[in-house]
């Protein structure tokens, strides 16, 4: 398509938006927006703004045949049969897996091949963050409480000055800022938590990030001003009622791309996210579950190299 | 004409169908709660999924209801669009819109994609126009004055002439072409055409401050 105008390009915008753009310029137009963010945006600001229009909207139930229909659509058959095997997992869970494959491989690594698991098949625990800053999610920490490894990413250009570094603050409910140690300019890195610093993330504040001179505060305590920040996620498995050891499963192929969802117990550990507030969920969704998918594997690659205690 | 017998019995089939009313809770409670629900869902959070499902399929499916007309219609695009929220709620960006705004947005135009293609599938579709409501046509006018009073919606759409602001609200609420439009307001396509592309124009100047 040639290119057009801003203003031609926000009437098209507002067009389809309406929807009085026909099926074959409706398609054509889906297929623009894919690959033009600003034809995105400016179609975003217009769905945005005649929202409005749905307002007094009378509520009207749909039949329990649509819920059904969902559910048969995004939870495999097998899981919803629950139909156990030998080994004392069904069919579904072990699908449901496949979706958690860097949570298993990441515990079949740490055990030697295999994987202890709650019967339910649960993934293990993680700590998340996303640290922002003024223009959005910059760190992103993916830690194992398990192996107390942690994951850092850096998701966006911090600004750091040249002679001086970015240091990490773990902050407790209570007290000042206990060191984390440095972070990275760019790209990632591993590390492994102290076992003091770990106890704190079911309770701490948060996280933060201050500018530091060159090798992090001389102090002990942050000197410098502190522009990134965010909550600690904590996914936690629910307590396990029975333990079983089953084998290894080998890594499934692009499994992140699978559109069966893990099964239930999954989402039932998902859900037993314990002491998040909104606003951290928030922050956390502010970063596609690619990144923290993709990091969660730098974490398991990492696993058999050492790293600095942090 | 039958139809409208039929049509009126479906009509009081969906006020009998409404459930008790949960407490509403307040307008910011309520969204945190949708963003956080998305949040897991883009985790794969089963249950998530299912609340938000419950808290927010009655007022999807009216509006999957409002645009299609028809009720087969309108499930089978409750249904896709569900699966759209499960499969890409980890692209949903708080920033960018509220969550009723994303689910509306991708309700209503599951609801486009399915009544454009009733004209290609219109000679296999024998049951094409007994569940057609031709009552439940909106009043333009109404859906003008369900406007948030004080939004700038509403005074962006109250500064548009009638044909303009009717036809612009026609076609939104209902998901009307240009030629629907017309039929529905009783005018000349070319008229609609110049009224939307007009309206659409004095919109953009008033809602995004451009000057012309």
């Amino acid at each position: 398509m040639k290119p057009l105008d801003s203003k031609l390009r926000d009437l098209l915008a507002g067009r389809y938006a309406l929807g009085v753009m026909q099926a074959g310029a409706r398609l054509r137009f889906e297929a623009w927006l894919r690959y033009d963010p600003n034809l995105r945006q400016l179609t975003q600001r217009w769905e945005r703004q005649l929202d409005g229009l749905n307002a007094g909207l009378e509520p009207v139930v749909p039949p329990v045949s649509v819920w059904q229909a969902i559910q048969r659509r995004v939870v495999p058959a097998t899981k919803r049969n629950e139909s156990v095997t030998a080994s004392g997992f069904s069919v579904g869970q072990l699908r449901g897996w496949r979706s958690l494959a860097l949570f298993a491989s990441l515990t079949a690594v740490m055990l030697g091949g295999w994987i202890v698991a709650p019967r339910d098949a649960v993934p293990p625990p993680m700590n998340l963050a996303v640290l922002t800053g003024a223009s959005g999610a910059t760190y992103l920490m993916c830690n194992d409480p398990i192996s107390r490894k942690a994951a850092f990413e850096v998701l966006a250009d911090a600004a750091i000055p040249d002679d001086k570094d970015a240091e990490l603050w773990l902050l407790p409910a209570n007290g000042a800022p206990q060191s984390m140690g440095l972070l990275p300019r760019k790209g990632r890195m591993v590390k492994t938590v102290s076992v003091e610093i770990l106890a704190q993330f079911g309770t701490a504040k948060g996280l933060a990030v201050s500018i530091e001179p060159k090798g992090g505060s001389p102090t002990g305590s942050p000197t410098g001003p502190i522009p990134f920040q965010g909550k600690l996620i904590n996914l936690w498995t629910k307590p396990a009622s029975t333990t079983t050891t089953v084998a290894y499963q080998p890594p499934m192929k692009s499994p992140m791309k699978s559109m069966s969802p893990p099964s239930r117990s999954t989402a039932e550990v998902l859900s037993a996210v314990s002491g998040v507030e909104n606003k951290a969920i928030d922050t956390l969704s502010g970063v596609s579950v690619e990144s923290i998918l993709r990091l969660q594997q730098v974490l398991r690659d990492s696993q058999t190299n050492a790293g600095g205690e942090v | 004409m039958g139809v409208c017998c039929v049509v009126s019995a479906v009509t009081s089939a969906y006020l009998l169908n409404k459930a008790p009313q949960k407490t509403p809770l307040m307008e910011e409670d309520s969204k945190t709660q949708h963003i956080d629900w998305l949040a897991r869902c883009a985790l794969r959070d089963q249950s998530a999924f299912q609340s938000l499902y419950e808290d927010t399929s009655s007022h999807l499916f009216a509006l999957a209801l409002r645009i299609t007309r028809r009720r087969d219609w309108a499930e089978d695009v409750l249904q896709e669009a569900f699966v759209q929220i499960w499969n890409r709620a980890d692209s949903y960006r708080p920033d960018i819109a509220q969550p009723m705004t994303w689910m509306g947005t991708i309700v209503r135009y599951r609801a486009l994609d399915r009544l454009r293609r009733k004209k290609t599938d219109k000679a296999t579709d024998e049951f094409d126009d007994w569940q057609v409501e031709d009552t439940a046509m909106i009043d333009p006018a109404q859906s003008v004055a369900n406007l948030q009073t004080g939004s700038e919606l509403e005074r962006c759409m109250q500064e548009l002439a009638d044909g303009p602001r009717n036809s612009i609200a026609l076609a939104f609420s209902q998901g009307l072409t240009h030629q629907e439009v017309a039929e529905q307001l009783g005018e000349a396509l070319g008229t609609v055409k110049s009224w939307i592309r007009r309206g659409l124009e004095r919109l953009r100047l008033c809602l995004h401050h451009e000057t012309a």
